[in-house]
């Protein structure tokens, strides 16, 4: 991979500077029966297509959340997380 | 004493404080001499043929302080206010001027991260040459791979001659300052004192 | 120039020509002088002064010459100052270097191998290797000797000395043209006219592509390359772009240098590649392609011969027939293909080198054939990079289409190729010898083979018969192999289709790619004095740490128990939790409580993922109200920082990190005479009562503020001393000095491994692995559910709870003395049921001691389970609790 990642911070970044932690889930908020849970943990969709991600900038040390095509790595947008309003 | 004086190395007395890369430039005969409370590496045999390709010299003795917020920049005689993020900027100064700096950056957080980072600093007409060698960094200052490790370059800081400062975590500089001088030895260059800058 | 020079094919000065023959340059071959001139390449040098002979065909060892004079095949690969397989047609002579031929056994004249020619190519079809020499399967080692020294091109040195040095580079334009011919020049200018930043990369000598072999064609290179430069443009050469990668990223291969581009635009103008007719002795010396021929005789000022026969399906062949005529070389007969049908065609040779041509049995005598089998696109590069290629029928070529993005293509690679032209792929179908891909020396003969034996798609031939993968990777051969293909199987082009191109284009040197070593390595502040003190570094993580420093680990341990031992544990990681949310964050990222623990006091931890699996551990300090200092293992630091940032980045809670690994030193003082040991450094109080164990405190030691942490890792009385990093060596040595009287002694890793086991304590990543939970840890007390948050790993850990426990991690004992290695089995039944996961001998406990993972069933203290040492199964113990000093009464005195 030799692909280009822009971080909010510091702009377009070689991917090797950043570390993709997969896509991104909803943790529950109440206590999860044991289907929820192992659902939570290792269930992915695994979209063959646009997903959104979790990535670090290892440059300014912060995470970002990106929309990345999972076939062609095409990364249509990134942003910094907000607070759930 | 507050709960964080045990990161400044300024708070210590009758103590010398010594770069990372110090072993290595007195394994080459480098002069140090002790300033604000670090042993300084002020000359290094071969410094003046190394410099008229590309010299590269230890300014790890600089006062490094994380803002936080980054805020508005930082000036003064010397300063180099860096910002990594909107949450973060360094301030490279020299330690006379840390107390000035405080003051200005009295609206935020202050870390003094002195301790945590090595500066190399890359001069001379093949500087860039050996930067390119090293990161695939182009528009400073920036954050990012440096010899395969994390770092940031900063581009013709403040009173300094032309060239480079690379920053990185000081347990690597060494081993930085080893391959900045690997690949300055191969145009010409090598080590130079802080004096020389 | 000297009175040995042999120029005998040099032709009198022509204007325009590339060579300035007041510069005389020399080099040897094979240890003799050959004497050219500065613009000849090493290869029109060697041609110049007679040499035809160029090198040895890689299977059946036949004598190749010069065939494109391009670059593109591999019939002139030699050794060039100890690099092994150089293109010397493209290589720039250089005084002084030493040339050598390669893959021969004698001389490249008389190579000993060429017996494969005669006696094993009947013989040696596809797989010959593999099908032969498999049996009998004990004269493999014999085989395998006699088959490594014949395989491969060239040769390394074996002791893994580099001939020259490398060096990567990274460099940025806004455009990166790939072809430096008319188009990509032309191309380049337009891009540097409007302010862009342009270079263009050539594989040739010189920029100037296929003008290079017109007549009078270099004074327009010239000219062009001028007007480049003058807008501001690179020109590069010979510069080889190995691949087209996402995003622009453009690899280079350039003199001793990997440049590694990265453009906005790449701009591929390759041009064309000639291609070679495929006939009985079509690879014999002095059968040539036409732009070869034309740039001997225009580009050098060479006669590439004395009597030419041509042999040719378009304008080019006729277009080198008019400058061989220039030359003065005699062209004896033209043979067009389009105007008759493919006749009957053989090349004859003597001692590999071609001497008559044999057309429907008409014998002509020559010394040279030009081929012209009509050009191709040279699409490699984009194929490489994603284009689609699609066979024109009309046409006869293979043209780039969909190009991915950032991709654009000019010039005569777009299929702007000149008048088309479909020859026969086989005017000697039927013949022998007729070679289809020269690299891999496979003929028509091995392609039907392949193919009879059921490898009828072309990829399964490709890997069967190696047709594509020699050094030319393709570019002489791939269309020709498809060509075949179709024949044979009567499918057309578009349904057989194109194998994956693939990078790089041209082979280049693995030293290259690898570039100058620079193995990252992070020492720790007291790093030359553990050098000082003869420590045996070893690697751990990306850092160096001193294992022990002598032979004898066990009796530095002892000295712990004994006296007073030192150890630096600057590697572990140092975050700093700060702000009015920083309990609370703990609460929720650790399995236990931190919001009440006391400023000036620590707790261990240990932090689990959500799955419940165990992550890391370390010791947490409350330092003020706000604000935390939390340790993490060496290899841990950033992915604990990571941890809790990411946690942070979805919680949004008031609290701030701040990773302090390197900035601070630490260094543990451990034994019964370290309290002694700190009140001869410090003015702080360290009795037992003042600094309880598992304080935190702010001291100053040795004139250094620092934070000083009462733990007890290693079961002796001990202190963990946290300070900046530049005074580590200053701490260091007035520690050693002042209290030298108490005999203090540095410790190892090793040491401490043996200690910390003789205290039961767990290394994370030693004696957890990635399935390892809390509760099979042996570790429920730092389980605490009556949080109000649910902490990360608390839904994974009950429901380890609910289902019951299947492990645990337990202590034994052997009560033999017999060392299991740690990984061993622990045997149930006849069923590996557990593992040792640590073991070691205690000199001071006199036994040997360790952990396992055992079914809980047997985890009862004085069980018996049995692991296999030696191939045996030996009885071992249980024992829970800490071996050492169970109370903790040492820890606490």
């Amino acid at each position: 991979m030799s692909m280009l990642v822009t971080c909010p911070n510091c702009g377009p970044r070689e991917v090797q500077e950043l570390r993709c932690a997969g896509e991104s889930t909803r943790r529950p908020t109440t206590t999860p029966t044991q289907r929820e849970l192992n659902e939570y943990i290792y269930f992915r969709a695994n979209e063959a297509g646009m997903q959104r991600e979790w990535w670090f900038c290892r440059a300014c040390e912060d995470w970002f959340l990106a929309e990345r095509n999972t076939v062609t790595n095409e990364v249509s947008r990134t942003w910094a997380p907000e607070p759930a309003s | 004493m507050t709960a964080l004086d045990f990161l400044s190395v300024g708070k210590a007395s009758g103590a010398v404080a010594v770069s990372a890369i110090a072993r290595a430039q007195r394994d080459l005969g480098a002069r140090f001499e002790q300033r604000n409370g670090w042993d300084v590496p002020v000359s290094i045999p071969g410094e003046k043929e190394h410099l008229a390709a590309v010299g590269v010299a230890d300014l790890s003795h600089l006062t490094k302080l994380e803002l936080r917020p980054a805020g508005e920049p930082i000036d003064g005689e010397g300063v180099v206010w860096y910002r990594i993020s909107s949450r973060r900027a360094l301030v490279l100064c020299a330690a006379t001027s840390a107390d000035a700096v405080r003051e200005q950056a009295r609206d935020r957080f202050v870390l003094d991260l002195t301790a945590a980072y090595s500066v190399v600093a890359l001069t001379g007409p093949e500087a860039a040459t050996v930067l390119r060698r090293m990161t695939h960094m182009h528009h400073f200052p920036a954050g990012g791979e440096i010899a395969h490790v994390q770092g940031h370059v900063l581009e013709r800081p403040a009173n300094y001659r032309d060239g480079y400062w690379i920053i990185v975590a000081q347990e690597y500089g060494q081993y930085v300052w080893e391959v900045a001088v690997d690949r300055a030895s191969a145009l010409g260059g090598g080590p130079i004192g802080v004096d020389a800058l | 120039m000297g009175a040995g020079a042999r120029l005998v094919s040099r032709l009198d000065p022509r204007p325009h020509e590339r060579i300035d023959r007041s510069k005389p340059v020399s080099f040897t071959f094979e240890g003799k002088k050959v004497d050219g001139f500065e613009g000849d390449t090493i290869g029109s040098a060697l041609y110049a002064s007679g040499r035809r002979v160029f090198s040895r065909s890689f299977k059946y060892h036949r004598p190749r010459g010069l065939q494109c004079c391009s670059g593109h095949c591999a019939n002139c690969q030699m050794t060039v100052d100890g690099i092994p397989n150089v293109r010397v047609c493209t290589t720039p002579v250089r005084d002084g270097a030493a040339v050598k031929g390669q893959n021969y056994v004698g001389s490249l004249e008389h190579d000993l191998m060429q017996a494969t020619d005669k006696l094993g190519g009947p013989f040696t079809p596809p797989g010959f290797y593999y099908k032969t020499f498999i049996r009998p399967r004990k004269l493999w080692p014999l085989y395998e000797k006699f088959l490594r020294g014949a395989a491969g091109l060239g040769k390394l040195d074996p002791t893994g000395a580099r001939p020259e040095r490398v060096d990567g580079e990274y460099r940025h334009a806004d455009v990166l043209i790939v072809g430096g011919g008319q188009a990509g020049l032309e191309a380049a200018i337009e891009a540097a006219s409007v302010g862009d930043s342009v270079v263009v990369v050539d594989e040739g000598p010189e920029v100037g592509g296929a003008l290079l072999a017109e007549r009078d064609g270099v004074a327009t290179a010239r000219a062009l390359a001028d007007q480049a430069r003058a807008a501001g443009v690179e020109l590069l050469a010979p510069a080889i772009a190995i691949g087209l990668f996402e995003q622009g990223f453009v690899p280079v291969a350039y003199e001793n240098l990997l440049l590694k581009y990265r453009a906005e635009r790449v701009i591929v103008a390759s041009g064309i590649v000639e291609q070679p007719l495929v006939f009985p002795g079509n690879d014999l010396i002095g059968v040539m392609l036409p732009d070869a021929v034309r740039r001997l005789v225009n580009y050098w000022s060479i006669k590439p011969g004395a009597r030419a026969v041509i042999l040719t399906a378009d304008e080019r062949g006729l277009r080198a027939a008019e400058d061989l005529e220039s030359a003065r070389v005699e062209v004896a007969s033209v043979i067009d293909l389009r105007e008759a049908e493919p006749p009957n065609i053989e090349a004859v040779g003597r001692k590999g080198r071609v001497t008559e041509l044999h057309v429907n049995g008409r014998s002509t005598k020559c010394d040279l054939v030009v081929m012209s089998g009509s050009p191709q696109p040279n699409f490699k590069l984009l194929a490489q990079a994603g284009a689609r290629v699609e066979y024109d029928a009309a046409r006869g070529i293979f043209i780039p289409t969909d190009l991915p993005e950032k991709l654009e293509m000019v010039g005569a690679v777009t299929g702007d190729v000149g008048a088309p032209a479909v020859p026969s792929p086989v005017l000697g179908f039927h013949g022998d010898k007729c070679f289809v891909c020269f690299c891999e020396d496979q003929t028509t003969k091995d392609l039907k083979y392949a193919i009879a034996e059921g490898f009828d798609s072309i990829e399964l031939s490709k890997r069967y018969t190696t047709v594509t993968m020699g050094p030319c990777q393709g570019r002489l051969c791939h269309v020709n192999s498809i060509r075949v293909y179709a024949k044979a199987t009567k499918l057309d082009e578009n349904t057989i289709g194109t194998t994956t191109a693939r990078p790089p284009y041209t082979p280049i040197s693995m030293g290259l790619l690898a570039g100058n070593p620079q193995e990252p390595k992070k020492r720790t502040s007291l790093h030359h004095v553990h050098k000082d003190l003869g420590g045996r570094m070893m690697w751990t993580g990306q850092w160096r740490r001193p294992h022990s420093y002598g032979d004898d680990a066990g009796a530095e341990a002892q000295h712990v128990h004994r006296s007073l031992g030192l150890i630096d544990v600057s590697t572990l990681g140092k975050i700093l939790v700060k702000g009015p949310d920083a309990g609370a964050f703990l609460d929720r990222v650790y399995p236990n409580r931190f919001s009440d623990l006391k400023v000036g006091r620590t707790r261990y931890g240990v932090l689990t993922g959500d799955a419940g699996r165990i992550m890391d551990d370390g010791v947490v300090a409350r330092i003020d109200d706000d604000s935390f200092y939390v340790s993490a293992t060496s290899t841990g630091a950033d992915g604990v920082y990571q941890w809790f940032t990411w946690w942070n980045a979805v919680w949004f809670m008031d609290v701030q990190f701040a990773n302090l690994t390197g900035a601070l030193a630490a260094i543990n003082v451990a034994g019964p005479n370290a309290r002694s040991a700190m009140e001869r450094v410090s003015d702080a109080d360290f009795s037992a009562d003042g600094f309880a164990y598992l304080d935190a405190k702010h001291v100053i030691v040795a004139g250094v503020p620092m934070l000083a942490l009462r733990i007890g890792f290693v079961g002796e009385l001990g202190y963990e001393l946290h300070f900046p990093s530049p005074l580590a060596e200053h701490v260091w040595d007035t520690i050693t000095a002042k209290a030298s009287d108490l005999d203090p002694k540095p410790f190892g890793l090793e040491p401490q491994r043996i200690l910390r086991l003789e205290k039961g304590h767990v290394i994370i990543g030693q004696d957890t692995d990635s399935e390892s939970n809390l509760l099979e840890a042996s570790m429920p007390w730092l389980v605490k559910n009556d949080k109000e948050f649910p902490w990360v790993g608390k839904w994974a850990t009950q429901q380890v709870a609910d289902r019951g426990l299947d492990w645990m991690l337990v202590g034994f004992e052997s009560p033999t003395g017999a060392i299991p290695v740690e990984g061993g089995q622990v045997v149930v039944d006849g069923k590996s049921s557990g593992r040792v996961t640590s073991v070691r001998r205690s000199e001071e406990l006199g036994k040997v001691i360790g952990l396992a993972i055992l079914p809980t069933d047997l985890a009862v203290d004085g069980g018996r389970f049995d692991v296999r040492v030696d191939g045996k199964n030996v009885a071992m113990t249980v024992r829970l609790g800490a071996f050492y000093d169970p109370a903790g009464e040492k820890v606490k005195s």
